[in-house]
């Protein structure tokens, strides 16, 4: 009980703990009165029960009186029943004779009744008016015992004796057992102290104290009941475990907390205990907690018996046994564990000899050779011997059986000479781990920079790319945002819509612009996405990211070049435009004049035949000749630019037809000219018809023309083949070229013969190269000097 | 045939000079109207400006039209003249030194109804200056009129 002090009401005494146990001489109705009513004012006040035991000189009524003086309201709590005043024959002579233990358990019973009814505790006066000497020895036997009793309640008493009736011994007595005495003494209150009793209450109180704390501070629960199981007392360990109040669990019996099962045990443990034997046992049974589970517990019981020797409760300590149930569970499967064991267990002795094997580790037997009782083999002997000099645990010697992996642990069992072998099947782990590996270098070593953030968005992880590519070391960035890298270039929108995107659980893919720690910019073109637990929450969130940088700088510079030609083209068709121009007046402005001159000489040769010399005549025919030769020459000029103005237009030609039709055309003009012309079938090319025609008549003209001194002549159109590709040749076995000026050949207005040997303008084949050259093909030529000419050309 | 009019359209007087020429060479011998640019032709065939009391002739039988003209281009006058109902159906002959293909093309679209490059040599434009001559002043049949 809690030490709680009271306010006696008495000023000389003041406040004091419950149990006090206070004696009062007193000699006159006024003293009793004195003492009394202000004593049971104060318990009134505070929530006391009271009794008020009165005999002579001092009737109930006068009590009852002295009180509702300094209490208006006494008649409310005599109602109610905070006070009983009642005289000495109804409470101590009730059949005319005093009994100590009757009176002792009436007073624990009005305690009993005041507590329940919610008062904190009792407050008593009993006055000895009627005490006679038969009576005496006894009842000072009730003072010590009642003395004791006051010690454990929340009880104070005050015990009234009259000064006038007690001889010297009588008042020692008084004096003795309680720990005040009060005397009205000439009118003034003294109040004699019992040094002896202050020292022994002070030192049981400590003591009590001590207990209580050990009570109340031990795991183990305690518990009083009386000798039908109601529980009276218990720790707060006690009704923890039990899962109730200590108030709530006063109300059961230790029965009600016990599965039925174990009642019987239980009474018939109780009643040995308590009738053959005045013993303390232990044994263990269950309990069921307020929320029904079941526990097992160990109780020791020992009998709390009266001053007679009968029993009148228990007490018992409880422990709750529930987790060393599970460890002897676990020792006990640990003992059935080695045969029982999927994996090999093996126990080998100091000289290497096998001493067990459970099956499993028969087999490794098997596979080694060996059986129980003979020797292990040398490889592993090493690792026997040196866990015996070492007497440590040698953990992950890795050994295979079939395509299984083992890792085996040698355990060197203290004082004993051999060793115990514990193997386990690491082959999942182990290929969980190379799986692990293969992930885990797949991520270091990836050549995209990986980064793992948390869900706050701080690093965890960054891989070597990362470092490498930053210049950031791995302690510098963990703990740290991915902000670090910003640039400043890339919008704070990106960063908002990206975090938006990732949260919600969807990947964010984009581009930005970050910061090296050397301040260099450089791009990135990232992927972000969220790492989900099974229960679907987000619990990282990764980026794997790209380095851009130079593919960036290769689009810049693609992005020049284009818009660099984008301009030469505008130039160009300018260019063009202008050349268009150019040719056009050409064409028209050239001509006229030429006309006129060619005109005028034929119009002088015809009408003035007559007065022209040969001389005037053949002047004037060269002036023709030289005209008309210049209209040729802007003709074919004009057709060479209109050849690389005019726009393409691709289809399938065939090239034998086209040939074989221009050849007719040429024998047609020239009928009188015998010429072989071999053809090859069906040699269809992709080009502009109109183009490829103009090219094919040019190249044949030529081989028609260089072939005239011929006696055989002969002029082949057909194909070859060089490093796969397709080559069309036209091939004459005319006056040929000299390969010295082969560079001549294809440029315009170059000639390798004079006008006089083979007309022509020279621009012939530049006007073929340039054909040729429009379809993305190439030409070139071989010859000889009278031993004719090939044209090579190829069309893609 | 000699009271069909030729209708020649040239700017450049030699050339005037080579064409009357050759088709004095082979005796066609049909008036020839010439005029130097592209807005004399409209005149005299509307009868407008310097022509507008010319009323003594009437529509030629044929019109040799030069490209190149001052004022007034080539394909201009043909297109006017085949925009007009009293003209549209007039033979129109392109008589030019260009060779140019969208030349051509051009002239047809526009409704020529032949187109002859004028050769360098004079035997050749000769040539087929008469060969117009025949086909349109003798072989021809045009709508009456």
């Amino acid at each position: 009980m809690a030490k709680i002090m009271r306010k006696t009401g008495i000023d000389i005494i003041g406040d004091t703990p419950w149990g006090t146990h206070l004696s009062q001489f007193y000699q006159t109705r006024e003293d009793l009165i004195d003492i009394l009513v202000p004593y049971f004012k104060a318990g009134l006040e505070n929530n006391e029960f009271c009794m008020w035991i009165t005999s002579e000189p001092l009737t109930v009524e006068e009590a009852k009186s002295a009180m509702k003086k300094i209490l208006p309201d006494f008649e409310h709590y005599i109602v109610k029943k905070q006070i009983e005043i009642i005289p000495y024959t109804e409470w101590y002579l009730k059949d005319g004779i005093f009994n100590l233990q009757e009176v002792l358990n009436g007073w624990v019973d009005k305690l009993n009744q005041a507590v329940t009814k919610g008062y904190d505790g009792m407050r008593i006066t009993g006055n000895t008016a009627w005490l006679e000497k038969k009576d005496w020895k006894s009842f000072a036997d009730y003072e010590e015992a009642i003395d004791n009793v006051l010690s454990y309640y929340p009880m104070m008493a005050i015990c009234s004796y009259s000064l006038d009736k007690c001889r010297a011994y009588e008042i020692i007595d008084v004096v003795r057992n309680h720990q005040f005495a009060l005397i009205k003494r000439e009118g003034k209150l003294e109040l004699i102290q019992n040094i002896e009793k202050k020292r022994i209450r002070e030192a049981l109180q400590k003591s009590e104290e001590k207990y209580r704390t050990l009570y109340e501070t031990i795991k183990d629960g305690i518990v009083a009941t009386d000798m039908d199981g109601h529980i009276l007392e218990c720790n707060e360990a006690y009704a923890g475990m039990l899962g109730y109040s200590k108030e709530e669990i006063k109300k059961l019996t230790y029965q009600q907390l016990t599965p039925e099962k174990w009642h019987q045990m239980e009474a018939e443990k109780v009643k040995e205990l308590i009738v053959e034997r005045n013993y303390t046992d232990e044994y263990e049974k269950e309990y069921i907690r307020k929320n029904g589970t079941v526990f097992p517990i160990s109780i020791r019981v020992w009998v709390i018996r009266d001053e007679n020797g009968k029993p009148k409760g228990t007490w018992g300590i409880v422990r709750d046994i529930t987790k060393s149930r599970q460890a002897e569970e676990e020792i006990k499967n640990t003992a059935k564990f080695p045969s029982e064991n999927p994996y090999p267990v093996l126990r080998i002795a100091q000289d290497g000899t096998i001493l067990y094997a459970n099956p499993s580790g028969k087999f490794f037997l098997h596979e080694w050779n060996c059986e129980v009782g003979q020797c292990i083999p040398d490889f592993l002997y090493q690792f026997i011997t040196h866990a015996f000099h070492t007497k440590a645990i040698k953990k992950g010697i890795e050994m295979n059986h079939g395509d299984r992996i083992f890792s085996f642990t040698i355990v060197p069992v203290k004082d004993t000479s051999y060793v115990n072998l514990y193997g386990v099947d690491i082959t999942e782990r182990k290929q969980m781990e190379e799986g692990l590996r293969k992930l885990s270098n797949a991520v270091e070593q990836n050549p995209c920079s990986i980064i793992i953030t948390n869900t706050r968005g701080e690093i965890e992880y960054v891989n070597s790319k990362f470092v490498q590519l930053t210049g950031y070391t791995f302690d510098e960035v963990v703990g740290k945002n991915p902000h670090i890298l910003k640039s400043g270039k890339t919008p704070i929108e990106a960063y908002e819509q990206l975090w938006a995107v990732i949260t919600s659980g969807n990947i964010w893919h984009g581009e930005f612009v970050n910061k090296k720690k050397n301040g260099e910019l450089y791009w990135e073109s990232v992927s972000i996405s969220p790492i989900k637990k099974a229960d679907g929450t987000i619990a990282h969130f990764v980026a794997i990211k790209e380095d851009i940088t130079e593919q960036k700088q290769f689009e810049n510079e693609l992005r020049k070049q284009r818009d660099q030609l984008e301009y030469l083209t505008t130039q160009l068709t300018a260019a063009n435009k202008e050349l268009e121009a150019f040719c056009y007046s050409v064409s028209h402005d050239l001509r006229a004049p030429l006309r006129g001159i060619d005109g005028f000489s034929k119009a002088l040769i015809e009408d003035y035949t007559d007065t022209l010399d040969e001389q005037g005549k053949n002047y004037l025919h060269r002036i023709r000749v030289a005209s008309q030769r210049m209209g040729q020459l802007i003709n074919d000029l004009l057709n060479l630019s209109r050849i690389t103005r005019s726009e393409m237009r691709r289809k399938e030609v065939d090239l034998s037809a086209m040939v074989k039709t221009l050849a007719l055309e040429l024998r047609e003009k020239q009928p009188e000219r015998r010429i072989e012309f071999i053809v090859a079938d069906e040699l269809i090319a992709n080009g502009d018809p109109q183009l490829l025609r103009i090219a094919m008549e040019n190249l044949l003209n030529n081989a028609w023309k260089f072939t005239k001194t011929c006696m055989h002549a002969k002029i082949e159109f057909g194909f070859t083949r060089r490093n796969g590709n397709l080559v069309y040749f036209i091939r004459d076995n005319g006056a040929g070229f000299d390969m010295a000026y082969i560079d001549k050949l294809f440029a315009a207005f170059q000639r390798l013969h004079s006008s006089s040997e083979f007309e022509g303008t020279g621009i012939g084949l530049a006007t073929v190269q340039r054909i040729i050259h429009r379809h993305g093909g190439q030409i070139w030529a071989e010859g000889e000097v009278n031993k004719g000419a090939t044209f090579y050309f190829t069309l893609p | 045939m000699n009271n069909k009019i030729i209708l020649l359209v040239e700017d450049n007087p030699d050339d005037v000079e080579l064409t009357l020429r050759a088709l004095k060479k082979h005796n066609i011998m049909n008036k020839v109207m010439v005029v130097n640019d592209g807005a004399e032709a409209l005149d005299y065939l509307f009868r407008n400006g310097k022509y507008v009391d010319h009323t003594s002739s009437g529509l030629p039988e044929v019109i040799l039209l030069d490209l190149k003209l001052p004022k007034i281009d080539g394909l201009e006058v043909l297109r006017r003249l085949r925009a007009h109902e009293q003209t549209k159906l007039l033979p129109v002959i392109i008589l030019t030194s260009s060779s140019e293909e969208r030349d051509l093309i051009e002239s047809y679209r526009l409704g020529a109804n032949s187109y002859i490059q004028k050769p360098v040599d004079f035997n050749q434009f000769s040539e087929a200056v008469r060969q117009l001559g025949v086909y349109w002043l003798l072989l021809n049949k045009s709508p009456n009129r």
